[in-house]
């Protein structure tokens, strides 16, 4: 037994043995009146019957399952009389998924309470590397190792077809170092999250709260890495070091009449590691190229998460008025600083010269400003009615910098290439017009409007009908101003306790006013002449004109006291349209324009891309039977389903022209569907209630599916073999039984039986390995350096014997 | 090529909605709190009975805790456990103990315990039942009922708690009508208790949260009864590392992590909302970057996928998605 789990084990145990006497003997004296110790405590053993695969990762994604003693959960209330109480709940206090809050105070005056919680996070049953981990998230390899890959030629020849990269090429070198030298690598970390609040009541009418809180997740994180393009694609266990701290602080007044109050929290997130350097497989050093802006790198570095600091100030009010009216408003103000000291160099390619960085740190501040006013009232017994106003505002201070030297990957100044878009120094050489960048503080705004009108006539019927309005601005967007109209209905049926419906139609049309696909070029101070033919025929989803319609219903019904029956069905069906044409997405059209900035008109069809429309349906049956006191069983079942039609336009854009045919242009059809059904049971085996059988148990299928097609004719430059992608599934199987047996009022013991299955059947995470460039795959993974990660399927039987004894 | 972006003012439109809601605020609230009847700050003691006469309430009079146990005990003694049990406070009205939800139970003693002399919030209205608990928690976490979406479809307190349980079993944290947070709200969202057995889910089928740690099933002043001032504020909360304005941001990513994520589980790793490459492909057109699953094993049955495909598909190489703080990263590169 580790210390950490000594450590872990002490606690619980020495909370059980001090309460154990104590509950002893009060359990066994009449509590006096207006003090007592009371709760239960739950222990046992756990054994693992079989395992198909022994800590199964996705088993224990979030949690942890010990083979042996378990302390399952502690209560224990104390109130020494009538006015002060103690009450702790610990769940799983030897285990690192552990539970605790200490809940305590004086009725009526204060309270304070103490929790505590820890949950793991994995990422993978099995992990390896070929990559050595140092100091401040430093990641290298052998020098013999990248020596060899640089030397070897070749990058990927299998002249024999025997599947196996011919010896001396770099893919060689790399598969052979992987299959000897990797090291298995942990790739996970724990969370342990705690906090203290105190709240104090002086009065009825004021309330003040102070809490602090702390988040702490340490371990390993999978990191994907890419040099440049995908030749030399790595992937690290990243160190996670993620520290944040809350202070929060309220107060508020309420009476019969008005609420009143104040918030200010502030928060401060630091992270171990800003940055992480990782070596280049490909090469040793950095290495010169015949062009002077190109150099091949032997290490990368990338920027991790940033250190930042969030303060809060919020105010809300609730005034009740006559005629059941109330009228709340809020209004809060949240800033969001970064606290980097300084921004990392443009690139660490020794061979690589930019310009100086334009600011030696990024000041980045998000101000987010949220207020709302509602007003809701109840004027009469049929008729009520509301309205409100909301506003969101996440307001960027940040700077927007220039850096003229833009670097690609620690590997190229990229040229603009096109002298009809950026001939920056007029010499008309687009060889030597170097890309610059600048960052766009994109920010937005949503003001939402609304009333809302409901009428009851008879007591058994509610009907509502509201509108409300939203519109939204941003600025760096393709879509700076656009509204949203949403009608809702709802009809609410309740004629008896027996039976009741509950229906809701919405009809919501989003409508931009434009849609400019060249917002981009923003970013490009001296142009650009790819960045406007990438985007000219997506469509985003989220930007687009957009017509929804969404129904839900709700209805349960018990035709007698044993029997209960519900049911719940959603629908929602989205269009997309393009703001500019009116067009549906997915359709295409002919526009003239000049493409490569000579100022000649070119003629093409054009695509318009994105997520052409999706459609939401679930529905669930359920019954609960309780055909005798002592019997209670239920199951229910649950289809969903999300369908929605992807167009894709491929282009191969050079220069501002490129392959453009609109036979290359293919599309998807989607669907993910899920399965759940759940089956309980409750029932008492003996009239003395002395032995109790529980069971509970779900099923739950997902499939995802996606059917691709070409535009009909379709032949994207020149290979048919345009596959559908292969199915996804999962499928999670969870079922336990308990049968309790009471040996006197306050113990008994429970056998329990759990049995949970997992399997997934993941075309893309199913090979994932560490060495992903065997032949027949793409080539450009012949020199790829991953972790393989991949949940393994799992089948557990678990049986346990628990103690329960109530004191 | 636009112009440069035009400096936003510090307090913009929100200045003046905040103005709105303060002068709102401060018109109502000098008549509401000068209303609030003073001597309730210093209510009588718990075992005093009221004092209400018969002839003000058709109830009767307040006749204390003591005379309900008279009758009944068992819930008296149940309920003592609770916070309820245990407050000395009383309502506006000056009722205690049982009286304070039930009213006076003077005409109910009187007949000898007829049921229809005694109030009983479960056989009332919601918007009543609500009327009786907001009495003393109309703040807190009550803040918003009213106006609130559940307050709107009918619901009441009592629709998911319980205010009497039984002495001998342990008390529901809450006061809540099933034995967890989860049980209670999965007997209307039916859907959603479904989605907890997604593949990729949050860790409540664990325990490690419920809910209420995203949702304030009281009200909200945020959309979907969300506890802080917006979806993302939510995330945060938890992920504060995403939090922190970057140098190169991803729009969707500031806007809303529900246009990529979906938090109530999928069938896709990170409970993202599509499969890779197709839910980048949703915004982003191929350049450079051909994602059709071409199959290359045309010798064998195995699918074998490309890099654009595996795993994290685009985010193999644009690992930073969520926004980059690298000069270099405008792509998420790095």
């Amino acid at each position: 037994m580790s210390p950490t789990v000594r450590a872990r084990c002490t606690l619980p145990v020495l909370i059980l043995l001090s309460a154990a006497p104590a509950a002893r003997a009060v359990a066994q004296e009449t509590p006096p009146p207006g003090g007592a110790v009371e709760g239960e405590v739950r222990f046992g053993l756990q054994y693992y019957l079989s395992q198909q695969q022994p800590n199964a990762a996705k088993f224990e994604e979030y949690r942890d399952v010990p083979n042996g003693f378990v302390a399952e959960r502690l209560l224990f209330s104390w109130t020494p009389d009538q006015r002060f109480h103690l009450d702790v709940d610990a769940l799983d206090v030897t285990q690192r998924d552990q539970r605790i809050v200490v809940d305590f105070g004086r009725t009526d005056l204060w309270r304070g309470t103490i929790h505590w919680t820890e949950n793991r996070r994995l990422w993978t049953d099995d992990a390896s590397t070929l990559f050595a981990r140092h100091d401040n998230a430093v990641f290298t390899l052998e020098d013999s190792f990248q020596s060899a890959v640089q030397a070897a030629v070749v990058a990927n020849v299998d002249s024999d077809g025997d599947n196996v990269w011919d010896p001396g090429t770099k893919g060689r070198v790399v598969q052979l170092a992987v299959q000897s030298g990797a090291q298995d690598v942990f790739v996970g970390h724990q969370r342990r999250a705690g906090g203290i609040a105190f709240e104090i009541t002086p009065s009825r009418r004021w309330t003040f709260s102070l809490a602090a809180d702390r988040d702490r997740r340490d371990g390993t994180t999978p990191q994907t890495l890419g040099m440049y393009f995908a030749l030399s694609p790595a992937e690290v266990a990243a160190p996670y070091d993620l520290r944040t701290d809350w202070l929060k602080g309220s107060a508020e007044f309420s009476s019969r009449h008005a609420n009143v109050g104040l918030q200010v929290s502030t928060s401060v997130f630091e992270t171990g590691f800003n940055s992480l350097t990782w070596d280049n497989q490909l090469f040793l050093n950095d290495t010169a190229t015949a062009n002077p802006l190109v150099a091949n790198p032997g290490r990368g570095r990338m920027s991790l998460w940033t250190d930042s600091n969030w303060t809060r100030l919020g105010v809300f009010a609730g005034f009740n008025l006559p005629a059941r009216t109330r009228i709340d408003a809020s209004f809060s103000r949240i800033e969001t600083t970064q606290e980097e000291d300084s921004l990392l160099p443009m690139t660490i390619n020794s061979l690589l010269a930019p310009s100086p960085l334009p600011a030696s740190r990024f000041d980045g501040e998000h101000v987010t400003t949220y207020g709302q006013v509602r007003i809701t009232s109840h004027p009469f017994k049929q008729l009520r009615w509301g309205a409100w106003a909301r506003l969101f505002e996440l307001s960027n201070h940040s700077p927007s910098l220039t850096f003229d030297d833009y670097v690609q990957t620690d590997y190229q100044i990229p040229v603009c290439g096109n002298v009809n878009v950026c001939d920056a120094n007029g010499n008309a050489n687009p060889a030597d017009d170097r890309i610059a960048r600048r960052n766009l503080p994109y920010d937005f705004e949503r003001i939402n409007a609304g009333a809302m009108v409901g009428w009851s006539p008879v007591s058994w019927f509610d009907g509502a009908v509201s509108f409300e309005r939203e519109n939204l601005q941003r600025d760096f967007s393709a879509v700076e101003d656009s509204d949203e109209d949403t009608v809702k209905l709802t009809l609410d049926f309740d004629p008896s306790e027996r039976w009741g419906v509950r229906a809701t139609l919405k009809r919501q049309e989003r409508r931009a006013d434009a849609y400019d696909v060249h917002y981009a070029e923003e970013s490009f101070p001296i142009g650009e002449p790819a960045e406007a033919a990438f985007n000219e025929g997506s469509r985003r989803f989220y930007w687009t004109d957009r017509d929804r319609d969404a129904a839900t219903l709700l209805a349960d019904w018990s035709p007698t006291e044993r029997w209960s029956f519900y049911a719940e069905g959603t629908y929602q069906n989205d269009e997309y349209m393009d703001p500019e044409t009116g067009r549906k997405l997915g359709d295409s059209f002919t526009v003239h324009e000049d493409r490569n900035f000579d100022t000649v008109l070119e003629t093409y069809d054009i695509l318009l891309a994105g997520r052409t429309d999706d459609r939401m349906t679930s529905w669930t049956l359920g019954a609960a039977f309780t055909p005798s006191p002592r019997i209670g069983l239920n199951a229910d079942y649950t289809f969903e389903r999300w369908k929605y039609g992807l167009e894709s336009r491929y282009r191969n854009v050079v220069a501002g022209v490129g392959t453009d045919d609109p036979l290359d242009n293919w599309g998807s059809d989607v669907t993910d569907d899920y399965k759940t059904a759940n089956f309980g049971l409750e029932m008492g085996l003996t009239r003395d209630a002395k032995w109790h059988l529980s069971i509970d148990s779900s099923c739950s299928k997902g499939t995802g599916d996606i059917r691709t097609h070409f535009v009909p004719g379709g032949a994207a430059s020149g290979d048919t073999s345009l596959t559908r992608f292969p199915e996804l599934k999962t499928t999670l199987i969870h079922a336990s039984a308990e049968l309790r047996h009471a040996l006197r009022a306050n113990l008994d013991y429970a056998v329990r039986y759990w049995f949970e299955s997992w399997n997934e059947d993941n075309f893309s995470a199913d090979f994932n390995r560490p060495y992903m460039g065997a032949p027949r795959q793409d080539p450009s993974m012949a020199q790829a350096l991953y972790l393989g990660l991949d949940f393994k399927d799992y089948t557990n039987h678990i049986v346990s014997v628990m103690m329960r004894y109530r004191y | 090529m636009k112009g440069e972006r035009p400096v936003t003012p510090t307090f913009p439109r929100a200045a003046r909605l905040g103005g709105v809601v303060l002068s709102v605020c401060l018109a109502a609230a000098i008549p509401a709190l000068a209303e609030d009847p003073k001597p309730q700050e210093q209510p009588p003691a718990a075992n005093e009975p009221a004092k209400e006469t018969p002839a003000e309430n058709p109830q009767g009079a307040y006749v204390g805790s003591e005379a309900c146990a008279a009758c009944h005990e068992e819930v008296v003694n149940g309920h003592a456990r609770t916070a309820h049990g245990r407050t000395q406070a009383k309502t506006l009205s000056g009722a205690a103990g049982c009286e304070s939800c039930h009213g006076p139970g003077g005409a109910h003693v009187e007949s000898q315990g007829d049921p229809k002399k005694i109030r009983r919030p479960r056989l009332l209205p919601a918007a009543e039942q609500s009327a009786i608990c907001l009495s003393c928690h109309e703040r807190g976490e009550q803040v918003h009922w009213q106006g609130s979406p559940h307050e709107g479809r009918g619901l009441s307190c009592l629709t998911c708690h319980k205010i009497h349980h039984p002495a001998d079993a342990p008390v529901p944290a809450h006061l809540l009508l099933k034995q967890t947070e989860f049980d209670t709200c999965g007997t209307c969202h039916l859907k959603r208790k479904a989605s907890l057995m997604r593949s990729a889910h949050m860790p409540l089928r664990e325990g490690t949260m419920t809910c209420s740690s995203c949702h304030n099933a009281h009200g909200t002043i945020s959309v979907a009864l969300l506890r802080q001032d917006s979806i993302n504020e939510n995330c945060y909360s938890c992920h504060a590392e995403k939090r922190a304005p970057m140098l190169w941001e991803h729009p969707p990513v500031r806007e809303n992590c529900l246009t990529c994520h979906d938090p109530h589980g999928s069938l896709h790793p990170r409970m993202q909302i599509a499969k890779q490459p197709r839910m980048c492909q949703q915004c982003h057109d191929e350049a450079r970057h051909p994602t059709q699953p071409y199959s290359d094993a045309a010798g064998g049955p195995e699918f074998f996928p490309n890099s654009r495909m595996f795993d994290r598909g685009c985010v193999n190489c644009h690992s930073q998605i969520h926004g980059s703080n690298h000069p270099a990263g405008m792509r998420f590169l790095r």
